[in-house]
């Protein structure tokens, strides 16, 4: 049994289902949003995990379950105190559960966790013979007048995971640059080049093309500008570094960001452990939910190469 | 910070007596050059903070304490972090929204030099990129062949096996009775004294337990990234149960101070 864990608002899970709808494959769903109403237990020990579950109208056995598509956001307001705790504590346990559960799980809480730090995050992806744009870290604005004179172009972005709109370092940030000395900012050379979002789904590549003017592509049409998706092929080497990058981060499923230079090499920017794919699949048509459905209903194939922490 | 021979860096607040203490054993024995205790609000507010990584991931950078101390990656020979957090002294009285988000930064960048250094970092900075509660503690002793404690976690108290109906704890308070069946609730084994506890320092394993659960013990403290754990069991007769565990255990007692101490000093002696 597959089981989809999220909201049902959120796009990339709600087309996941209907892909596992259309494809008669038995699933489950787990609604972040009445998880007050559904039930889970989970008991832990002596030397063995039992648990189960229960949510819309289906029980089922935790092990039983053989894929879990996590997806994972804020819970909704809840109507009323008992409500809540009941939501948290489901919501909770089953995450808790998800890190170590004996089946495939895309992906694991455990492993999201390197998008907490993307220089962190940097050094995990060189690891792996992927480039990198040059980074700085600094609050010395000294150090990013010479580090802008060395690259010509810099953009600056969080160095956390809280989400930033990348941005260029132009001639008024420069006259600011005093701000950093209150807190460090992450700094990388500009990378010329067209934008390539690659969707990792096992084994499965899907590399799209973005052709836009915007310094980030995500954010083109808040700018008047226009982000133009199509699906393109990766060089071999460069395919078999982004197979390489997923399988050290343990993420079956992941967006990783690329830009290629004119001189035609790759750089990286980072991965994204949770990818908003429907965009993607929408503008270009490529079947990266059917591929994750095929993935998830495979499970009992690939959960070894995927599952550190798995007991089987 | 000279240079003459890589230092000890006790990267901790400066309540943490246990730290406090490991770094004195550490100069009492090296000389009082050789350690550096740098709290993380030091570190967060340093004076120039320069972290770099190159295209091809190298790192490199100093970081200039205010004290006027420089951490440089050269100098650093290990570091004991125990540091779960760091927050942005410049942002103690911002907006909440300005101040959560000057910590995640600070945090993420703390993560990202710890994990860069070329020496050991015991517990490693992977380590505080989040949490691992007690309950997955528990799951990963199971997995490691190491018997423990029963833990039940349930959205309703109907769920409870019957056999733990008296070791419940409600979440919450519900003044409405009728709602009894459907509270939240954790159940499991009284976990009452005597308990045994040992203290995982890099390959030894320092406390009175039988040599194969020493093993799984460490097999399961690396397997998540810690060279310094604490696990406690509960001791039921000759059987003993996995009860807790601690990721930053308070090294309050000699023993565990200089089993710290030993660890530091072999880890300065072969770099990662």
């Amino acid at each position: 049994m597959i089981v989809f864990f999220g909201r049902l608002d959120d796009r990339p899970l709600a087309l996941a289902i209907e892909r596992a709808a259309a494809g008669d494959i038995p699933y489950l769903v787990v609604d972040q949003a009445r998880l007050h109403e559904d039930e889970l237990v989970l008991d832990v020990g002596a030397d063995r995990v039992d648990g189960r579950l229960r949510a819309c109208g289906t029980e089922l056995e935790l092990g039983a379950i053989a894929a879990v598509y996590a997806r994972p956001l804020m819970l909704p307001t809840a109507r009323d105190d008992l409500a809540r705790a009941r939501a948290e504590q489901f919501n909770g346990a089953f995450l808790e559960w998800l890190d170590d559960a004996p089946c495939l799980v895309v992906n694991r809480p455990v492993a999201m966790r390197s998008n907490v730090s993307k220089p962190y995050q940097l050094q995990l992806i060189a690891d792996a013979g992927m480039p990198v744009p040059p980074t700085l870290v600094t609050n010395q604005p000294d150090l990013v007048r010479a580090f802008h004179a060395r690259h010509g172009r810099l953009v600056y972005k969080s160095i956390s995971g809280i989400r930033s709109i990348v941005t260029e370092l132009d001639d008024a940030s420069l006259q600011q640059l005093d701000r950093i000395r209150s807190l460090p900012t992450q700094f990388q050379a500009y990378v010329e080049g067209v934008d390539v979002r690659v969707h990792m789904v096992g084994d499965h590549v899907f590399a799209t093309e973005i052709a836009s003017a915007a310094t980030d592509y995500r954010y083109a049409r808040r700018n008047g500008e226009v982000a133009t998706l199509s699906p393109t092929e990766l060089p071999a080497v460069v395919r078999r570094r982004c197979l390489d990058l997923a399988r050290r981060l343990e993420l079956p499923f992941c967006g990783i960001d690329l830009r290629r230079r004119p001189d035609g090499v790759h750089v990286c920017f980072e991965v994204n452990p949770m990818p908003a794919f429907a965009y993607f699949e929408g503008e270009t048509g490529q079947p990266i939910a059917a591929a994750l459905v095929e993935l998830l209903a495979t499970a009992g194939a690939t959960v070894d190469a995927w599952s550190p922490f798995a007991r089987t | 910070m000279a240079a003459r021979h890589p230092a000890v860096i006790v990267l901790a607040p400066s309540h943490d007596h246990g730290a406090v203490a490991v770094a004195g054993t550490v100069a009492a024995r090296r000389g009082a050059g050789a350690v550096h205790l740098v709290t993380p609000s030091e570190l967060a507010g340093a004076r120039g903070w320069t972290h770099a990584v190159d295209a091809r991931g190298g790192v490199t950078g100093d970081v200039v304490l205010r004290s006027g101390t420089v951490l440089a990656p050269d100098a650093i020979g290990c570091v004991l972090n125990r540091c779960f957090a760091v927050a942005a002294p410049a942002f103690a009285r911002a907006q909440p929204r300005e101040r959560d988000y000057a910590a995640a930064e600070m945090h993420a960048l703390v993560v990202s030099w710890l994990a860069g250094l070329d020496n050991p970092v015991i517990n490693r900075a992977e380590t505080m990129l989040g949490s691992t509660s007690r309950r997955q503690w528990l799951m990963r002793a199971i997995a490691a062949g190491i018997p423990v404690v029963r833990d039940v976690v349930a959205t309703s108290a109907s769920l409870v096996p019957r056999e733990l109906g008296y070791r419940v704890t409600v979440r919450g308070t519900w003044p409405d009775t009728r709602l009894v069946d459907r509270q939240p609730v954790e159940a499991g084994d009284a976990v009452v004294p005597p308990f045994v506890d040992v203290l995982v320092a890099g390959d030894r394993v320092h406390g009175e337990l039988a040599p194969s659960l020493q093993r799984r013990c460490v097999e399961l403290a690396h397997g998540a990234g810690y060279a310094l754990l604490q696990l406690g069991f509960a001791a039921r007769g000759p059987q003993l149960r996995l009860a807790y565990v601690d990721p930053m255990p308070s090294l309050l007692d000699r023993v565990a101070v200089h089993a710290v101490a030993d660890l530091l000093e072999r880890s300065v002696a072969s770099p990662r």
